[in-house]
């Protein structure tokens, strides 16, 4: 049987334009089709994921099943905008006033926190949790690589955030520790 | 994260931008293996040019020219296997140093934006975690009501639909910089040594005892029956001069996100193996495919365009976060003004530094940092937003076209070929962009100063 790969790429690109439209369908319509129009967007999103597999190989093919619907879901967007003349309004000039020790003392205690304490315990739970799901030791470094960004992204929002300042602190020193009994037992 | 997020855009098209910079430059797309031998022993045999490892760039679509080099610095080679020009692209360079280091080589600094690339995940996490409403909007898009509110949607509805691609900007961002110390604490930690952890990453240098000059007409011929399919595109000599020295041939596989296999052979052209990034272990290839994930430069045109687009929401998102906090605040005061400069300003001073690279063949660090500060200064002289902005897009537009003449003026016909013509193409469709952004600003202008609330969009 003959391929051809444009029939396929149109077949794609109408499953990620028709999936991405089915989504939009279900979000705006407040008819019981709406579960359904979900459903079949998914769908078809999945589809076009295929598609560009089959086409591509499953690394490009993947990459560019996450990046295409957002172009997609951009095109539905413009098309439902809402544009109405723009208001250009101005506020009246104060100038700027220096933050108090207290607070400028607290932003850079956090800050310390976020940078040298979260990068040292997200990098030692990385590890230690690639340890733990991870059976080769170069996979285990690579796992660590790539989730460290998250883990400190993570530790680093939780720190600006709780109301009990000394929590996080407390837990991630706990995490590290349980870490790095994970990486020496192991 | 706007200069990293602005300068990472424009650095997808960097092949593009090398050659738009010499646009006069020759293309020779095909691989002369003779002058490309006769290059290299010349230059390892060369005291003054010789460094411990020699680099060749083989013609490919994004290069369509030879060249040899050393650690430093590259030259072109001609069809007798000369070493000619100088290899330079010095904005392009000061490009990719503004995105890696912010402009300050160091280790440091490739830490510091790569700790951005951690702080971007963090950005994402809250950005979820702070908007319930988030996914229920997923479609909304309210432009012109209350400039709060349409900085509010625009940087939700692109933030949503972009997170994958995000947040794989972010993990491969950060791998950069973050890699070799976390690396170095796992040899802390383990008691390993980090050579020996770095070794089974990027592969053992193979134990050779043979010099003399190199034979690539054998090794390309070798290299033709070992991976027929795989695309050469760069060489490396590593020890060269020495008995130790040997040759790696990096080769693009199809299909494949990993930047390159690389394939290994003694100065004769004997096969000594392959590193195994395109078939060892899957943490290899990940950790091989960094560079093209965060590059999108995997499936030509295709990927660059997609990373492009997506690469300017993620800008537009950096931009739209801050407008939204300083609406927050009831008032307006030199914070607003200096933010309208950094917008407006960097793509101006980097507009300045395109300009003096084409006229003057000068790209200078310091003139960029200059001409920022100055435009921060104006910014806060002006002190009043709609004109500050207004003014600030004019002196792009501007600057854009004297860019634009400058390159067609030099190059001539060579500003309409290949690259030089899609890098002019772009600069011509923001030129456009602005020009309609400020018509826009001027037919919708009208004023009405109050106490308090919100203040002028960027």
């Amino acid at each position: 049987m003959a391929f051809y790969p444009y029939n396929y790429l149109l077949f794609g690109l109408l499953c990620n334009l028709g999936g991405i439209g089915a989504l939009f369908y279900s979000w705006k319509s407040k008819l019981e089709l709406k579960a359904l129009a979900k459903i079949l967007g998914w769908s078809l999103v999945v589809a076009a994921a295929l598609v560009w597999v089959g086409l591509s190989g499953w690394e490009f093919g993947l990459l560019y099943a996450i990046t295409l619907p957002s172009f997609s879901a951009l095109l539905y967007i413009c098309l439902n905008a809402e544009i109405k003349p723009r208001k250009i309004k101005t506020a009246d000039y104060q100038p700027a006033v220096a933050p108090s020790p207290k607070a400028v003392f607290q932003l850079f205690g956090k800050l310390f926190l976020i940078l040298p304490f979260g990068l040292t315990t997200s990098a030692l739970v990385s590890f230690g949790l690639s340890t733990i799901f991870v059976s080769s030791e170069l996979n285990q470094m690579v796992s660590a690589i790539c989730i460290l960004p998250l883990v400190w992204g993570g530790f680093g929002y939780w720190i600006m955030v709780d109301r009990f300042f000394i929590r996080p602190i407390l837990i991630q020193t706990s995490l590290m520790i349980i870490s790095l009994v994970s990486v020496y037992s192991g | 994260m706007y200069i990293i997020c602005l300068s990472g855009t424009l650095c997808v098209f960097y092949p593009e931008f090398q050659r738009w910079e010499k646009a006069h430059v020759q293309a020779s797309p095909t691989l002369n293996i003779a002058a490309l031998e006769h290059a290299l022993n010349n230059a390892i045999s060369d005291t003054s040019i010789a460094t411990d490892h020699m680099y060749a760039y083989l013609p490919t679509n994004d290069r369509p020219f030879l060249s040899v080099g050393n650690q430093n610095q590259d030259w072109y080679v001609d069809s007798k296997g000369n070493m000619t020009d100088q290899v330079e692209s010095k904005w392009t360079d000061f490009l990719i140093d503004m995105h890696v280091y912010l402009t300050v080589p160091s280790s440091l600094s490739l830490i510091v934006v790569s700790t951005l690339g951690a702080m971007l995940s963090a950005l994402i996490i809250s950005g979820f975690l702070a908007h319930p409403r988030i996914l229920k909007d997923a479609f909304k898009l309210r432009l012109g009501s209350g400039s709060r509110l349409e900085q509010v949607d625009i940087h939700n509805r692109l933030s949503v639909w972009g997170v994958p691609f995000y947040l794989l900007i972010a993990i491969t961002g950060a791998y950069f910089g973050l890699a070799l110390p976390l690396l170095g604490a796992i040899s802390i930690v383990t008691g390993k040594d980090p050579v020996a952890i770095q070794a089974s990453v990027f592969g053992e240098e193979p134990t050779i005892n043979l010099g003399g000059p190199l034979n690539l007409e054998s090794t390309f011929q070798e290299m033709k029956e070992i991976a027929p399919e795989s695309e050469p595109f760069r060489l490396i000599i590593h020890n060269a001069g020495k008995t130790s020295q040997f040759i790696e041939i990096m080769a693009r596989h199809s299909q494949r996100l990993i930047r390159s296999e690389n394939y290994r052979f003694d100065a004769m052209g004997n096969y000594l193996g392959k590193v195994g990034f395109s078939d060892g272990e899957v943490g290899r290839q990940i950790i091989y495919s960094m560079n093209n994930l965060h590059f999108g430069h995997f499936a030509g045109y295709v990927s660059k365009v997609i990373y492009a687009a997506l690469g300017l929401a993620l800008t537009v998102i950096s931009v739209t976060g801050v407008n939204i906090w300083l609406r927050k605040r009831n008032n307006r005061d030199q914070i607003n003004q200096l933010w309208i400069g950094v917008v407006w300003g960097v793509p101006l001073s980097l507009l300045m530094a395109m300009f003096t690279g084409l006229a003057l063949d000068f790209v200078s660090v310091q003139l960029f940092w200059l001409s920022l500060v100055a435009v921060l200064a104006f910014s806060v002289i002006v002190n009043e937003e709609l004109k500050c902005r207004t003014r600030l897009q004019v002196a792009n537009i501007i600057l854009l076209a004297v860019v634009l003449s400058t390159h067609v003026v030099i190059f001539r016909s060579a500003a309409f070929t290949g690259a030089p013509l899609i890098i002019n193409t772009i600069l011509i469709s923001c030129m456009l962009t602005i020009f309609a952004t400020v018509l826009r600003t001027e037919s919708n202008q009208f004023s009405e100063p109050f106490s308090n609330a919100n203040s002028i969009q960027n």
